[in-house]
């Protein structure tokens, strides 16, 4: 798989440190590599491309670190945090960044981090606690204990709420998965739900299985998944 | 506890002797004659005359002469003889029914106002009885005031024997006496805070007055120091009234204290006529009072610190006084409690402004340190290094370099409260040009109207240009960064100017503004003044430092 890649970094030399790097420990799986100097640009580049991955600085000139951390953990890109403000380490994956990269870092370090995206990983230092949804009003961030479960639709994924509200979010189900393992089960090839939401997996004619919700939702379980899906629950 | 239990039962057997004696004076009360005669005039001497307390001649010899009647309670016999408490300016011979039984006049003489005279016990048989004095008024003038009095020892003794005046003589002395000590130690351990001699002087004096006062009720001295005492008395009285309000003319920073010591001549002439039956120094002390508390409150609206303090202490001292209008033993002890408390506050403020003062001139130290090693700067640095070392080494060394002469020139910085601003443009110039390479951009930093020997705090402008830097994107670009300088006759004018890129307005609220602001204030106090504002396209931040030049 190619992937696309934005480096969000006001440095120039920092900037062209990344993209060197990240070309040399991905190589052929690099489709594209651009860099963004402002929250600004990177949007034009977003809007303009779909990006697999968001290599993020949080101490851009004149911006706010969080309004950074929630903005682009919001969007379908996977995020890899790269700075030097390693307080805020735990920050960034409570908000389901893939990694956080302290400055300055060495091709290992970066390469590590680049592998959790391509699928080989180690868990994350820290569970997320809370997901960051694209609104009309910008971003707002959701608990994930509200969360019952994910939906897919389309490309895209639609989070219900333990509520009965439904919010979109603009990561695949893919994606969420990748970074919400800790606490989510994958019980279907539609559906990410939220272990401690399950309260029952029924057996159904013809070799069907079902897991009913706290809530009292009923979700498929596909038929290659029901062994994972008994382990978590066991 | 053993002697504890002693003395009470010691004090209630003689309580009980003297509570059952009765004195009774006759219908004839006290008679006067200023007879000649060496021997008690006769009964029937013309020269007798209702006694009235009053000398007639100066330093004359007269006599008093008093019928008592002495009863006993039912079946009480006395066992004991008794002891009178005699209180009189002036020496006398004591004569009990004819008899002299006692003298202050050849027993060493002495002036005490409270001697003793004890009655035999064979004298004390119920019934009347006559008591005789010779007064000799030595030292004292025509129309003085004798002060005669006479009472059982037991009855006029206060507390466990003692009178209540010379307990509190003896506690108002030595508090007034302790005080001048403790200011002492404070004028030798705190250096001279304003007032500190007039206050040692007032709390001397206040002591000093109340030990001359009761010196008849406390000392056996001659009576040939009496009219010293007389003399002194005034003098250091004069001394109290002059710097109790010159120490409160300086704490409440009154500017021209000289005039405004008029209030003393002024006060004492004010109060020449007599008024409500007031001593004379008691009426001068109420006006002293009265002007000090007015003048407090007037500089308490004013905003003067420490007016509130002596408002209130004034207004106090006035209470003490009404409280104690006789021997004004309170007014003094306060007064000089006053001072003492004054200064205490004050030294201590003193010592906690040094102490926060030190502490923020640390926390300054220790800020300036950390922006060496402030993570986005350093950390960038080592990163955009990391790249040079790995792709063009040799730009890997110029860096290297212009790092360490920045470290070099912040690390001398960081020990000092002022530097010469040819030093802090040096420190300005190194960090823009180490920027200039971290951002592969033209920087230019230009200077005009600069006094390089002139005195600034430490790493100002360079915090300002660090602040820049954290606020803008110069990657890539052309900027031109201006300090200019103008002197003028209210001090010295810096303004700083760096160009705005985007849309960001935040630039002067943050962490380096606070560090400017208080480097500022440690080096000139509030001698300055900061303004940080977006004017076109430039952000400026103007300072201005008054009398600083």
């Amino acid at each position: 798989m190619a992937y696309n890649i934005l480096v969000v970094e006001d440095e120039p030399l920092v900037a062209k440190r990344i993209l060197r790097l990240t070309r040399s420990i991905l190589g052929v799986q690099v489709a594209t590599s651009q860099h963004a100097v402002s929250i600004a640009s990177a949007e034009v580049l977003l809007e303009k491309q779909d990006m697999d991955l968001i290599l993020l600085d949080l101490n851009l000139a004149g911006e706010d670190g969080f309004e950074l951390l929630t903005r682009f953990t919001a969007k379908a890109s996977h995020t890899i945090v790269i700075s030097a403000q390693t307080d805020r380490a735990i920050e960034a994956f409570e908000y389901g960044v893939l990694d956080f990269v302290a400055k300055p870092f060495t091709e290992e370090r970066l390469g590590k981090a680049l592998a959790r995206l391509v699928g080989d990983r180690e868990p994350a230092p820290q569970q997320v606690i809370q997901l960051s949804f694209e609104t009309r009003n910008g971003v707002e961030v959701v608990p994930l204990t509200d969360i019952a479960f994910f939906q897919a639709a389309d490309k895209y994924s639609e989070a219900v709420l333990r509520n009965g509200d439904r919010k979109f979010h603009s990561k695949s189900l893919n994606r969420l998965q990748d970074i919400l393992s800790a606490s989510f089960v994958r019980s279907h090839k539609s559906y990410l739900v939220r272990c401690r939401a399950i309260s029952s997996l029924k057996s159904l004619e013809g070799s069907r299985y079902e897991i009913s919700l706290i809530g009292g939702d009923q979700l498929p379980v596909g038929r290659t998944r029901i062994d994972h899906v008994r382990r978590v629950l066991s | 506890m053993i002697r504890l239990c002693l003395t009470v039962l010691l004090t209630l057997v003689f309580a009980k002797n003297a509570a059952s004696i009765d004195f009774i004076d006759t219908a004839e009360g006290v008679q006067q004659s200023y007879s000649t005669l060496s021997a008690v005039p006769a009964r029937d001497d013309p020269g007798w005359q209702l006694y009235n307390d009053i000398l007639q001649a100066d330093g004359a010899t007269f006599w008093v002469r008093r019928d008592l009647v002495l009863e006993l309670a039912a079946a009480e016999v006395m066992h004991n003889p008794v002891a009178l408490a005699m209180r009189l300016n002036g020496v006398y011979d004591f004569y009990w029914d004819g008899v002299l039984i006692g003298s202050n006049r050849f027993q060493g003489k002495t002036a005490s106002q409270f001697s003793r005279v004890m009655i035999p016990l064979s004298g004390l048989t119920p019934g009347k009885h006559t008591m005789t004095l010779r007064i000799t008024a030595l030292g004292l003038s025509a129309g003085d005031d004798l002060k005669l009095g006479m009472m059982v020892a037991s009855v006029s003794s206060g507390f466990l024997g003692v009178h209540h005046t010379v307990i509190s003589t003896f506690l108002v002395s030595t508090a007034a006496f302790l005080v001048s000590l403790y200011l002492i130690v404070i004028w030798r351990t705190s250096g001279a805070p304003s007032g500190i001699g007039s206050a040692l002087i007032t709390s001397v004096a206040a002591g000093v007055l109340i030990l001359l006062a009761q010196s008849q009720y406390l000392f056996s001295y001659s009576y040939f120091w009496q009219p010293v005492i007389d003399t002194l008395l005034p003098i250091v009285a004069l001394m109290l009234s002059l710097t109790l309000p010159w120490f409160v003319f300086t704490r409440l920073e009154i500017k021209r204290r000289m005039v405004w010591m008029a209030i003393t001549p002024v006060g004492l002439l004010l109060t020449l006529p007599e008024l409500w039956g007031l001593e004379h120094d008691v009426r001068f002390l109420v006006l002293l009072c009265l002007s000090l508390l007015a003048l407090s409150l007037f500089q308490w609206r004013s905003g003067v610190k420490q007016a509130r303090f002596f408002a209130v202490g004034m207004a106090l001292a006035l209470v003490t006084l009404i409280l104690d209008p006789i021997d004004i033993h309170l007014f003094l002890a306060f007064c000089t409690l006053m001072v003492a408390v004054d200064l205490a506050v004050t030294i201590r403020r003193q010592a906690r402004d040094a102490f926060d003062s030190a502490l923020r001139a640390e926390r300054l130290k220790s800020d300036l340190i950390k922006r060496n090693i402030q993570p986005h700067f350093l950390m960038n640095s080592l990163t955009a290094l990391m790249e040079w070392v790995e792709t063009t080494p040799k730009t890997a060394v110029t860096f290297i370099y212009r790092l360490a002469e920045e470290f070099r020139l912040l690390s001398t910085f960081a020990e000092r409260d002022k530097v010469t601003l040819a030093e802090e443009i040096q420190l300005c110039e190194a960090h823009t040009r180490l920027m200039a390479m971290r951002l592969d951009a033209d920087l230019v930093f230009e200077t005009s109207g600069i006094n390089e020997g002139m005195n600034v705090p430490p790493a100002i402008f360079h915090t300002l240009l660090e602040n820049a830097f954290s606020h803008n994107n110069y990657a890539g670009r052309s900027i031109k960064f201006a300090l200019e300088v103008e002197d003028s006759s209210e001090g010295t004018l810096y303004r700083f100017l760096c160009p705005v890129v985007g849309n960001r307005l935040s630039l002067g609220t943050g962490t380096g503004t606070r560090y400017v602001r208080a480097r500022l204030a440690e080096f000139c106090g509030k001698a300055f003044t900061f303004k940080s504002e977006q004017v076109g396209s430039n952000w400026v931040t103007t300072i201005q430092m008054m009398g600083v030049r």
